[in-house]
């Protein structure tokens, strides 16, 4: 068979950059961007001309005020316990919403889908409500305090581990599943053993890093009252003590960032 | 003891796996189904236990309507069909004795489903099982540390736990090398002869189909156009199932 010469070969598709999809994207970018310019009030000059003002915040910020080192301590503990209690309460009631929230289970009838897409609105609602805005909803039930810290990150964390875990038993190899239904199983067996065995170790390794990202949202949820070392920051900063605030954000990056190390290797090992 | 009639698939994109296929099948047969990929021997077979639901026809089992059972009856014939898949489908992290195990599912109570909870009875006859298909040193185990073949032999063990009466293999030896299938087949053929255990077996190659097999039964687009002794399929034959310019590759 002789190869085929150019005059054979089938017509060659168009590359991106010969279409007019493509300059006009370019276009439309640019003109955003020049727009964004302006309505963003971007000022270079200001930026540079201010930045004596910056170097001074700066060099209070890398002299720390230690006198307040009990009181940041003992708010960063709190904010690491509301994270972990945000956290832990949160899986016995994203577990179960999960299975009900994964369509490979739940398909074959329809009151069964009717669960299903209920499930899965409220983990879309609560998902894109911002923490922070469920934060200060529940300050204004509570109080300001880091209860209302936790509610928050309790809501958003079921619905996020909720969306996490019923996308993983959607990912199934359905090769075990099909193998246990053929033993004769009942559908609780054929979940028990076809299903969990293969989810058990993301599902983990999902609640660890939610644990780790709600550390770092219960700071940000307390600057808007929900307790622990966010609290703390609010308070320095508003009065622009700028050494306390350096404190705080010294232990705060210490912490984040052992945190970070901590649940990455403890996920390596799971997943 | 197996009755297939007037069997039909089409699948939701229009593809008509099964036509109309009539099929008898006798306690104590090594049948074989062969055909080209796509051919339908894997539909055949999952429709026999109700993996895939067929569209039309019925397929009896011992006097049993398999295709029209209520949940309780379906789980009841289908503890009685032992399967074996191409990709084993052992549940991967778990021990091989926990995967054997899972074969007596079907004899518990659906509401025991603690994980791990067998009886004694259970694991010790899992032990026996696994002993048959020379794996008891590795009962402990994960299942996905063991090699191809070594899987296969436990999927066959965890079939042999639910005592059937009836043996399903999907291609069981595709994905394994030529030693290792027949290996695999002869504890198949060990089953089948010892046991009177029913087998219907799909495979890729026809040297293995007539080294195994008491009886082939070629597929070609959903229909039946061969049905009988192994010796029986000549060139002549052969073309008519593979196609005009196939030819056979050993598999020694």
């Amino acid at each position: 068979m002789s190869v085929p010469s150019i005059l054979e070969a089938p017509p060659r598709p168009r590359a991106a950059y010969q279409t007019w999809r493509f300059w006009a994207a370019i276009a439309l970018t640019i003109a955003a961007l020049g727009y964004g310019w302006s309505v963003t009030e971007i000022d270079i000059v200001k930026l540079i001309q201010r930045l004596p003002n910056g170097w001074r915040v700066l060099s209070a910020l890398l002299r720390p005020d230690w006198t307040i080192a009990g009181d940041v301590a003992h708010r960063m503990v709190q904010s690491l316990l509301q994270a972990l209690m945000a956290t832990v309460f949160a899986i016995p009631v994203a577990v179960p919403l999960s299975f009900l929230g994964a369509r490979n289970l739940m398909r074959g009838s329809r009151v069964r889908m009717t669960v299903y897409f209920l499930v899965r609105g409220f983990f879309n609602i609560f998902r894109s409500f911002e923490v922070l805005v469920v934060a200060i909803l529940f300050v204004a039930v509570v109080g300001i305090g880091p209860f209302a810290g936790v509610l928050g990150l309790f809501v958003h964390s079921v619905a996020v581990l909720g969306k996490l875990y019923s996308e993983q038993i959607e990912n199934i190899n359905t090769g075990p599943l099909e193998a246990v239904t053929a033993t004769g199983a009942g559908r609780l067996q054929t979940v028990i053993y076809g299903v969990v065995p293969q989810i058990v170790n993301p599902f983990i390794a999902f609640t660890i890093y939610r644990w780790d990202v709600n550390v770092r949202m219960s700071i940000v949820v307390g600057f808007v009252g929900g307790g622990g070392i966010g609290l703390l920051l609010n308070q320095v900063m508003g009065v622009l003590d700028w050494n306390k605030v350096g404190t705080v954000a010294f232990v705060t990056v210490v912490v984040v960032w052992a945190m970070d190390y901590v649940s990455a290797r403890i996920r390596e090992r799971l997943m | 003891m197996l009755e297939i009639r007037k069997l039909s698939k089409v699948y939701a994109n229009g593809v008509q796996a099964l036509k109309a296929i009539e099929l008898t099948i006798t306690p104590g047969e090594f049948v074989v189904l062969v055909g080209l990929s796509g051919s339908g021997k894997s539909t055949l077979l999952r429709s026999i236990n109700r993996l895939i639901e067929p569209t039309s026809g019925e397929v009896l089992f011992y006097g049993r309507n398999v295709t029209q059972a209520d949940p309780a009856e379906l789980r009841a014939i289908r503890r009685e069909i032992g399967m074996i898949f191409q990709q084993f489908n052992l549940i991967p992290r778990a021990s091989v004795l926990t995967n054997v195990l899972c074969g007596n599912l079907g004899y518990q109570p659906a509401s025991s489903s603690l994980y791990n909870s067998f009886p004694a009875e259970a694991r010790q006859r899992a032990l026996e099982n696994l002993a048959r298909v020379g794996l008891l040193d590795k009962a402990y185990l994960r299942a996905d540390s063991l090699s191809g073949g070594q899987q296969q032999r436990a999927g066959i063990a965890r079939a042999m736990m639910q005592r059937p009466r009836l043996m399903l293999a999907d291609e069981p030896v595709a994905s394994l090398d030529p030693a290792t299938s027949h290996s695999v087949m002869e504890h198949l053929e060990r089953v089948n002869r010892s046991e009177g255990l029913t087998v219907v077996c799909s495979l890729h190659y026809l040297g293995l189909a007539r080294r195994y097999g008491t009886r082939v039964v070629a597929l070609k687009q959903g229909e039946i156009v061969f049905d009988g002794a192994p010796a029986a399929i000549d060139d002549e034959r052969f073309a008519r199932i593979y196609g005009e310019g196939a030819f056979e590759v050993e598999s020694r």
